[in-house]
């Protein structure tokens, strides 16, 4: 198996593919790593090792307090259908202590707090069928992200992003999410709920992958990015994190493959594209779907990378995420399905339906990190021949 | 199976066992003078001796003794060490569960030759039967009438105890398992009749040699087949033997044997990293790096019958995807249900890599490592020991460390400046120079074998001189090694006594002289050195039977410190 070019979409994809000029040069700009001699492509690739909604928490998000926990919910659902308050503690107490006769009973009587038709429905499954119980989404001046409709900052719903300054920041993802206390995450931290999902789903999701090409990814100038799903998971080293280096092949399919022009400055990847589809997890996003998708990446001392991915992504998929967990995502992680259904009908902000003219799409930004790593084409049964790191090779030799 | 039952099964080694056990404290070091030394089966020896007759399909399990290396080998250890008490419960707690499996309902159709003649009572003839087909394998020799009665006997008392014929023979065969002559290997010598006045080891204790040898593990049927015939004391039959055993793809457990015990492989079980400074460094790659050892080894001394110099300079070898994670080696990951590869995959370093030769592989730049950094001094000190087989004396006490082991000293940025100043003490300077140049070469590899240039900032500098020759890096020092006569007389050196279980006698410096010379015109590989070994009568040349041995069968307890048994 031969080490391919990576700008070549159909041949996909290595981690580094160079000519025989490539050099050592310690503390270039981009990579830190490597240069090369003029005219040559050079190819870095890399799989994600976070991702999650960003997450800028600033005291003044939520100036009436933060969404209610597992208790408050139930209670608040169980009395808009006509129990008492007490009837409602009894249901509450069999979900969280009773048998599992009981759990189940109690489970039944709030998940099935929808109406329609006279009888009761699944609220999950059907969130229209129960009125709209509120959802405190957040405001305030800073939020991660990208001006995704090119308004500039003059709309109330719009952010500034605290690292690039940005105006007119578009993230109804983050208000979504910012006023739900397992998703607080002060700058620097990382929110408990999706830290938790994330660590989860890793081991066994099939990895997210991406590469840049350009002529010298040391210096700033035009870049190639390719960004794919891998038909293996990523793995963890013995710290517990995401092994660098590891090898991925990648998914032959081609609805999750992205190739779009970027470009590196001061050590910095940005780049555009009009839509980014990837298939996902079943247990997370089943897929990732955005439009006017915007990135930017800053590459670490250690050949890894850090930053941000936005867009406009399907809000359904993102419910149904939640939704799939019903009870559970009520009950362990304070997440009032219906609630969300009805804020994310208010917060959508593109694409609207021809119809309904209700947006079907969701402002988002992504917290993304990525580790270096080799990647191949999966579509080559019987050729296991090992490569190597041409750029590696190359330094060793000199 | 009831104690008492079994142990009567045991009595017919009993003297001997308890004999060993009892001398334990009195052990001594085997006379360099060409004695054979009961050796006790390796770990290794043991479970392919046990696979070979009853299948993989038995599990075996089990912890074993622990072993001891002498003159750099476990085979030469093996002569020295003994069977503890607890050792001892171990073994017969797996002869147990081993026996079990054999006479169990799933294994007794193909293992048990015969069928009894009811399940619930002795039957003399079938227990005779296997235990005698698989007492021949086990001591490898035919059992003794007694032994054989004994066995046979205790069968019959247990199934008659028991109820059941199959648990009867299983505590027979238990007990055969658990017993010195299964355990130990124990040499046998006769009169030689070519050399009058001399002495030999006897044709099975030959068939023994060579086989633990070549295959690591007990003679086959044909094997003792030619033992029993007397065959293998002809130089046509010994030579038939030794080239069917070396054609044999079982030669590969012959070969890994040894050099996983040359190289001290076995210590990489213990080896640990620091997971914040080296956090590629899992559980699996150790596993692999290890392997990845063997694999290259295998291959180039076996498969393709190379040149064992090249052992330091071969670029080829055979990765993982978790071994590629730390060479840095896109390596693709294993198929599912992927059962042949195991994950992995051939792969050749490039013309100019550092990567060239054992010494810059993960297994042994790790190896010899400390956790947190890595180590010219203790790299140097190995390759000598090892590869060289040059003796390196322990560092003196109270010698202050500290600068060597302030990997973050901004003064004394690289291993090589840190050294150079540690090395300005007196006591300290004589080995230092003897050793870390070597070491230093492989500063280009980080404590986990991760390939590196610069040390806090600076530059690593990978130069060296060893033997007059010049180098620049690790490749470098590869070639330099390859090319060095001490290699190849190390290898000699070695794989002689891995054969015969004990350090060279100083007589027999003509012996190993002469296989250097052989090992050099037959381009230094490995399998004709092997052959030339098996067939030469070095390998089951034994030292003059002092006064009075012959009238001796078995010395007293306390006095063991020989296997020698004399026939008349």
């Amino acid at each position: 198996m031969a080490i391919l070019k990576g700008n070549n979409l159909a041949s996909v994809i290595v981690r580094r593919s160079s000519s025989a000029a490539v050099v050592l040069l310690a503390g270039a700009a981009f990579a830190g790593l490597s240069a090369q001699g003029a005219g040559a492509a050079e190819t870095r690739s890399f799989a994600v090792s976070w991702f999650y909604p960003a997450i800028y928490s600033q005291a003044d998000n939520c100036p009436n307090g933060l969404n209610p926990l597992s208790h408050d919910i139930f209670m608040r659902a169980l009395t808009s259908t006509g129990k008492t308050p007490t009837e409602a503690e009894a249901i509450i107490e069999g979900v969280v202590e009773g048998t599992p006769a009981q759990r189940d009973a109690s489970g039944k009587q709030i998940s099935e707090r929808g109406t329609f038709a006279g009888a009761r429905v699944n609220a999950y499954e059907n969130p229209l069928t129960v009125p709209d119980p509120g959802f405190t989404t957040a405001v305030g001046r800073f939020a991660y992200g990208f001006n995704l409709d090119g308004q500039g900052g003059k709309s109330a719903k719009q952010f500034e992003d605290p690292e690039t300054h940005e105006k007119g920041v578009d993230n109804g993802l983050f208000r979504l999410y910012g006023c739900l206390a397992n998703h607080q995450a002060p700058p620097g931290t990382e929110p408990n709920y999706p830290l938790e999902t994330w660590e989860s789903i890793r081991d066994t999701m099939p990895a997210w992958v991406l590469s840049i090409t350009g002529d010298n990814l040391s210096k700033d100038g035009d870049v190639t990015v390719t960004v794919d799903r891998a038909i293996n998971n990523v793995l963890r080293d013995a710290h517990g994190h995401t092994r660098h280096d590891q090898t991925f092949q990648i998914d032959p399919d081609p609805r999750s493959h992205n190739t779009f022009k970027g470009k590196i400055k001061d050590g910095m990847l940005t780049a555009q594209m009009s839509k980014l589809y990837l298939l996902g997890d079943q247990f997370f996003l089943t897929e990732f779907d955005l439009t006017k998708a915007q990135i930017r990446l800053t590459m670490k001392q250690d050949g890894a990378a850090e930053g941000f991915i936005g867009g406009y992504m399907k809000w359904l998929p993102l419910y149904f995420q939640h939704a799939g967990n019903g009870l559970n995502a009520e009950t362990f992680r304070g997440l009032d399905i219906v609630g969300l259904y009805y804020a994310l009908q208010r917060l959508a902000d593109a694409d609207p339906d021809p119809v309904t003219k209700k947006n079907k799409r969701l402002s988002s930004t992504w917290h993304v990190e990525i580790v270096p790593a080799f990647l191949i084409p999966a579509d080559r049964p019987g050729d296991t021949q090992a490569q190597a790191d041409p750029i590696i090779q190359t330094s060793r030799a000199q | 199976m009831r104690a008492s039952t079994y142990l009567s099964g045991l009595m017919c080694g009993a003297t001997l066992f308890t004999a060993i056990i009892a001398g334990a404290a009195e052990v001594k070091p085997v006379p360099a003078d060409g004695d054979p030394a009961i050796r006790r089966l390796s770990p290794a020896q043991y479970e392919q001796t046990l696979t070979d007759i009853f299948g993989r399909d038995i599990k075996l399990g089990g912890r074993f003794e622990t072993e001891v290396r002498d003159n750099g080998l476990f085979a030469v250890g093996a002569s020295r060490v003994s069977v503890t008490s607890t050792g001892l419960q171990r073994y017969d707690a797996m002869a147990r569960n081993i026996a079990e499996q054999v006479v169990d309902k799933k294994h007794r159709t193909t293992l048990v030759p015969c069928t009894p003649a009811s399940l619930k009572a002795p039957d003399d003839a079938c227990a005779r039967q296997f235990l005698s087909k698989t007492g021949r394998l086990l001591y490898r020799r035919p059992m003794t009438e007694q032994e054989l009665k004994i066995q046979v006997s205790a069968a019959a008392r247990s199934a008659t105890t028991l109820d059941s014929f199959y648990d009867g023979l299983g505590l027979s065969l238990a007990a055969t398992l658990a017993s010195p002559q299964f355990l130990f290997r124990r040499e046998v010598v006769e009169p030689d009749p070519k050399h009058r006045g001399q002495y030999r080891l006897d044709a099975y204790s030959k068939a023994s040699q060579i086989s633990f040898m070549l295959w690591n593990s007990a003679p086959d049927k044909e094997l003792l087949a030619a033992a029993e015939s007397g065959d293998i004391h002809t130089e046509a039959g010994l030579a038939r033997q030794v080239d069917r055993l070396l054609a044999s793809p079982r030669l590969e457990a012959g070969i890994r044997a040894f050099f996983d015990d040359m190289l001290h492989l076995d210590e990489f079980d213990t080896v640990s990293k620091d997971a914040a400074i080296y956090p590629k460094f899992t559980t699996d790659v150790a596993r692999d790096a290890r392997e990845q050892t063997m694999r290259t080894i295998v291959d180039h001394v076996l498969t393709r019958n190379g040149d064992y110099r090249d052992l330091f300079t071969t670029r080829r070898t055979f990765l993982t995807p978790g071994l590629g994670s730390i060479y840095r080696v896109a390596v693709a990951p294993p198929p599912e249900n992927d059962s042949a590869s195991m994950g992995w995959q051939a792969y050749e370093f490039p013309e100019g890599d550092l990567r060239a030769g054992l010494l810059t592989q993960v297994s042994f730049i790790s190896m010899h490592s400390h956790p947190g950094r890595s180590s010219p001094t203790l790299r140097g000190k190995a390759l000598r020991e090892i590869f060289l087989c040059q003796k390196v004396p322990d560092p003196p006490g109270a010698v202050n460390f500290t600068l060597v082991q302030d990997t973050g000293n901004q003064t004394y940025k690289t291993a090589r400046e840190r050294l150079k100043a540690h090395a300005t003490e007196p006591m300290c300077s004589g080995c230092h120079k003897l050793i870390d140049p070597m070491g230093l070469a492989l500063e280009s590899f980080d404590s986990a074998g991760g390939f590196r240039t610069t040390e806090n900032g600076a530059t690593i500098d990978t130069s060296g001189e060893f033997e007059g020759k010049k180098f620049a890096d690790a490749a470098g020092l590869g070639k330099a090694v390859q090319a060095s006569p001490a290699t190849t007389s190390c290898l000699v050196n070695r794989l002689y006594s891995f054969a015969v279980g004990r350090a060279p006698a100083k007589d027999e410096t003509p012996v190993l002289k002469n296989l250097e010379e052989d090992f050099t015109a037959d381009g230094y590989k490995i399998p004709s050195l092997l052959r030339r070994i098996a067939t030469s009568e070095a390998l089951f040349r034994v030292a003059p039977v002092q006064t009075g041995a012959i009238d001796v069968p078995l010395p007293k307890f306390a006095q063991i410190n020989t296997s020698r048994e004399v026939k008349p």
